[in-house]
């Protein structure tokens, strides 16, 4: 369970540029489930996922993810946590362009160090259930949008994290890649059992999602 | 991890395959350059010395007192048995050569010149430092009438003399008497050394004990070379306190200008050795800069992903000592080659042998090769390497992911 209560995040503060990004956000989101963060440019949608995702600290206020405060832990400690509980799918892949496909779903598996045996037969079962399974050996280079785009949620899941969050997963692709990720992320949310956040504009995102975060101004309306 | 953050490391090294090539190239050039002048440098000095130790000083002389202060007949030592017996005894001696030295006017019909008639027996001096190494013309040889001599090259150069030419040398003996000797030419000898090349004319040594009046027993000088280079001072003691009332003196005090030398070409090798690392942590250090601001993004997400500080650290690390590493390898090839070509061939300036030979160089400057010139740079090439990272890795620390996912 994530739990926000009064989340305040300001850039350039006390200086003329002020922006109060994040306004007294209170907010509960239950484990396994399947949400969208949406609103209008601006309003604060990257700004909440990545406080979430402890990739950025907040300025006052508590985030709490299954009972552990993550608001004022150090950058290590916010690494450890981002290793072990959450997983990350960017809006540009971002894959590691120096590993092949396997290496790179594996990746963060093999940071948190398991087994070789444990990597491969967990590389395999993912990949299989995102339809990339002929594509292991592949350079990411040598892989269309849309494929790159399961690599790297294949990879935010290979280590069974307890939330995936995932910033405009699509908004690099086309429809029917979208269509088909997004299938493939309800699919893995309903067997895996793991809580999915994303943030999109993407009307078909937003239909797809079991509950709608609309924010606005940095404001949870909905 | 460890492996895979290697090979990361090792692939990105090659994402930019040309950059890293030429930084290798860069440092394999350098440390060949480097190493090849500090070979020549140091070939130089060890010939110069190695001619003077086996042509004259040996690594220990023994002289009468007094008589290198005034080159006098007078202070040559009149009883050398003893001393002979001594040295011949010693286990840590391996040759012994008796010589008599003195000061007089060689003459040919044309041509006169201060010059040094040294009475050598040729096969001590044979055992001693390989005489007949230095020979450049003809075979030194006494002849039936032992009037043969061998003549210090700039010596038959000044005095035009060649092989089978004749020359008169007149000096004053021990008695005071003056006296000549006749002498033909049977070889010209270089050795690097000036007292030899400029002013010596060796002769056989009883016609010297005869000539000089100095007897059977007698000699100006006593030369040995021990087993060991790091006896020296040993013998040296050992001879000072058995007979104290003589003149025994090691290489180094007689030749103070080769000690200078050796320890100049030191400090030259030390500063080439200084420029070149340091050209080398620039090199790598431009090249890890530039790497990791161009991979600014590409770290930030490994960040968020949960990539530890110490993780990105290692892959940096690996990608700097790699470069170094391969550097080093070509350059050891490389240099290894060079060096094998100047130990064997040299570096041959016979063009400039007149301004060389004047100096006491030879013309053909033949290389040293240790094996030190390869792990003092090895050694010197990590640390840059090491040093280099210091301030990407700096960079590294201060990014923040969120900066770059957001850019």
């Amino acid at each position: 369970m994530i739990e926000l209560a009064k989340v305040n995040k300001y850039f350039f503060k006390d200086t003329a540029r002020e922006v109060h990004a994040l306004r007294d956000i209170d907010l509960v989101i239950d484990s396994g489930e399947y949400g969208v963060i949406t609103g209008p440019s601006g309003c604060g949608k990257t700004t909440l996922l990545n406080a979430i995702g402890a990739l950025d600290a907040i300025d006052s206020g508590s985030i709490r993810i299954d009972g552990t405060e993550t608001s004022g832990l150090d950058e290590t400690a916010r690494a450890k946590l981002r290793l072990e509980r959450i997983g990350f799918v960017f809006q540009a892949y971002n894959l590691v362009p120096v590993l092949n496909v396997r290496e790179n779903i594996g990746f963060i598996m093999k940071l948190r160090g398991f087994s070789p045996d444990a990597i491969e037969a967990r590389v395999a079962e993912v990949a299989k259930m995102l339809e990339i399974g002929d594509k292991l050996d592949a350079m990411p280079t040598n892989l269309s949008g849309g494929q790159q785009q399961r690599v790297a949620v294949a990879r935010a899941v290979a280590a069974k994290p307890k939330l995936i969050l995932a910033d405009e997963p699509t908004a690099n692709l086309d429809s029917k890649n979208s269509e088909h990720l997004m299938a493939m992320m309800k699919q893995l949310n309903e067997v895996e059992k793991i809580t999915i956040l994303f943030s999109s504009h993407d009307d078909y995102v937003v239909d797809q999602a079991r509950r709608i975060i609309k924010l606005v101004d940095g404001t949870v309306v909905r | 991890m460890f492996k895979l953050v290697l090979k990361m490391a090792w692939f990105n090294l090659w994402r930019r395959s040309r950059r890293s090539a030429l930084v290798i190239l860069m440092i394999a050039g350098s440390m060949t350059a480097m190493l090849a002048i500090e070979g020549l440098y140091d070939g130089m000095v060890k010939t110069m010395r190695e001619s003077t130790i086996r042509s004259d000083s040996g690594e220990v002389s023994v002289y009468g007192e007094k008589f290198r202060l005034y080159d006098s007949l007078d202070y040559a030592m009149k009883e050398t048995r003893a001393l002979q017996k001594t040295a011949e005894e010693d286990p840590r001696v391996r040759a012994v050569a008796v010589r008599i030295a003195q000061t007089g006017l060689a003459s040919t019909a044309r041509k006169s010149s201060i010059a040094r008639l040294v009475g050598i027996d040729l096969d001590a001096e044979e055992r001693f430092g390989q005489l007949s190494e230095f020979v450049t013309e003809g075979n030194i040889t006494w002849g039936r009438r032992q009037n043969g001599c061998a003549v210090g090259k700039q010596l038959a150069k000044e005095m035009h003399l060649e092989v089978g030419h004749r020359l008169v040398f007149s000096s004053q003996n021990v008695q005071g008497d003056i006296s000549s000797v006749s002498l033909y030419v049977t070889a010209i000898v270089q050795t690097s050394n000036l007292l030899i090349d400029n002013q010596t004319i060796y002769i056989a040594l009883p016609r010297s004990r005869s000539f000089s009046g100095l007897g059977d027993a007698g000699a100006t000088q006593v030369a040995l070379r021990t087993r060991l280079p790091a006896d020296t001072e040993a013998v040296a003691a050992t001879l000072k306190a058995t007979f104290p009332a003589l003149d025994v003196e090691t290489w180094k005090q007689l030749y103070p200008v080769l000690v200078q030398m050796q320890e100049m070409m030191r400090i030259f090798n030390s500063i080439t050795f200084a420029i070149v690392m340091l050209v080398v942590l620039i090199g790598i250090f431009g090249v890890m800069l530039v790497s990791i601001l161009e991979r600014t993004r590409e770290f930030g997400i490994l960040i968020a992903l949960g990539t530890s500080q110490k993780q990105l650290r290692l892959q940096v690390t690996f990608e700097a000592l790699a470069l170094g590493i391969l550097g080093f390898a070509l350059g050891a090839l490389f240099s290894y080659g060079a060096l094998w070509y100047l130990v064997h061939y040299g570096l041959d300036l016979r063009e400039y042998a007149a301004g060389l030979e004047a100096f006491g160089y030879n013309a053909v400057i033949f290389a040293d090769i240790k094996l030190h010139y390869f792990t003092n740079t090895f050694f010197a090439i990590v640390a840059a390497a090491l040093v280099s990272v210091l301030l990407p890795l700096y960079r590294l620390k201060k990014l923040h992911p969120i900066e770059v996912i957001q850019s």
